[in-house]
């Protein structure tokens, strides 16, 4: 198990995760079209945006990126341009073991997972 | 990161800036000039490792910009789930959110659907402590006459001081930690779906086989080909997933994955 040496190194490797699966979404898009209605969130990891939940001991946070195509398209070609950046978000880490950041990260969980699902939707629910 | 996340963000734009600049320098008078990987992957020592070994270089030349430690929402506001919420308030009242200050065998024993995530929590806290009982011993002979509630009871004390005595190991503490998540994720999935028994169950699963390398030579190939080993199958999504630890723990389909890609790349 790879022990992060620092934070930056853990960003580095959330950002590849996030990478990785953006270039996933990318590949997967194109050849194999996936039942929507069956897997809503899966659709949603498609079609926008990257998330990960990263772990250590008894704690935790989320990271996330908006992996574009043109983003994994120009990185194939080693061509990314000067203002093209991937602008990677990580969350606040929550302590599992402490009651109210439990709390905390239960409602973070949740409103990923709602956001994932698309619940609720206005029109929908 | 305890630094304001805007600097962080400038100082991330500003060393990407440079980092082009320098292989622009470089590139002056080449008629094939490198762009910023490949150039990397030329004269960078270590940078083509696999993903879980990534660094700062990788985030420059990658040309990720970091938000750090971030207070917005990770999501639009109109997801973010109130106080009153029903699967919020049904795990409130599960008593998941007691303080337990440090007794985290009361709720790991209760029988709840969250027992094994505060079992984790008991072990994963357990600091090695000399005079603990090295092993877990029963004695049938001097409890004869015991009733039998009690003895039930003077068992799992036994055994909750047995478990306090195995301090993890490292690498234990990180399978822990994985087996402590999972049982959150597990929890929270479960406690929403008997809140809103209509809609969608989703419960943790992970990305086995996310793994890919840069080579000096293959890295285009890489990327247009796919990055992730189709022996092991076809891509199994998770809509959430372990982190970077991950990587090593799946060593195995690593190895499996270069191997495939080798092959193809000569195909």
């Amino acid at each position: 198990m790879i022990q992060p040496t620092s934070s930056v190194d853990m960003l580095a490797q959330e950002a590849a995760d996030l990478i990785a699966l953006g270039a996933l979404r990318w590949r997967t898009e194109r050849r194999v079209p996936r039942p929507r209605d069956k897997v809503p969130c899966y659709d949603f990891l498609i079609n926008r945006k990257e998330f990960i939940l990263c772990c250590h001991r008894t704690s935790f946070h989320a990271s996330t990126a908006s992996v574009s195509e043109d983003y994994v398209t120009n990185l194939a070609r080693d061509s990314l341009s000067e203002s093209q950046y991937l602008f990677l978000k990580k969350g606040e880490d929550y302590e599992l073991s402490d009651a109210v950041q439990r709390y905390k990260a239960v409602k973070q969980i949740l409103s990923i997972m709602r956001y994932l699902t698309r619940f609720p939707l206005p029109d929908e629910v | 990161m305890s630094r304001d996340p805007v600097d962080i963000e400038t100082a991330c734009v500003h060393r990407i800036q440079r980092m082009r600049n320098e292989v622009d320098i470089f590139n002056k008078g080449r008629e094939n000039g490198f762009g910023p990987i490949f150039h990397a992957l030329e004269y960078l020592t270590g940078f083509s490792l696999s993903l879980s070994e990534w660094s700062e270089h990788h985030l420059c030349r990658f040309q990720v910009v970091i938000h750090g430690q971030t207070h917005e929402a990770l999501f639009p506001n109109e997801y973010v789930v109130s106080d009153n919420d029903k699967t919020l308030k049904a795990i409130t009242e599960d008593g998941f959110f007691v303080s337990a200050d440090g007794d985290f065998a009361t709720p790991g024993l209760s029988g709840k659907l969250h027992s094994g995530f505060f079992m984790d929590l008991l072990q994963l806290s357990a600091k090695a402590e000399e005079g603990r009982p090295t092993s877990l011993l029963m004695s049938e002979s001097n409890n004869a006459n015991i009733p039998s509630t009690q003895k039930q009871k003077v068992a799992i004390s036994q055994a909750l001081e047995y478990v306090k005595g195995l301090s993890p190991a490292t690498e234990t503490s990180q399978l822990l930690s994985h087996s402590l998540f999972h049982n959150f994720l597990k929890y929270v999935a479960s406690m929403e779906h008997l809140a809103y028994p209509e809609l969608p169950f989703w419960c943790p699963r992970y990305v086995s086989n996310l793994v890919f390398l840069m080579s000096k030579c293959r890295f285009r190939a890489h990327f247009n080909r796919g990055s992730w080993c189709n022996l092991c199958g076809s891509p199994r999504w998770g809509s959430l997933y372990l982190g970077p630890t991950f990587h090593k723990a799946a060593k195995k389909k690593v190895d499996c994955a270069l191997f495939y890609r080798r092959t193809q790349v000569r195909e």
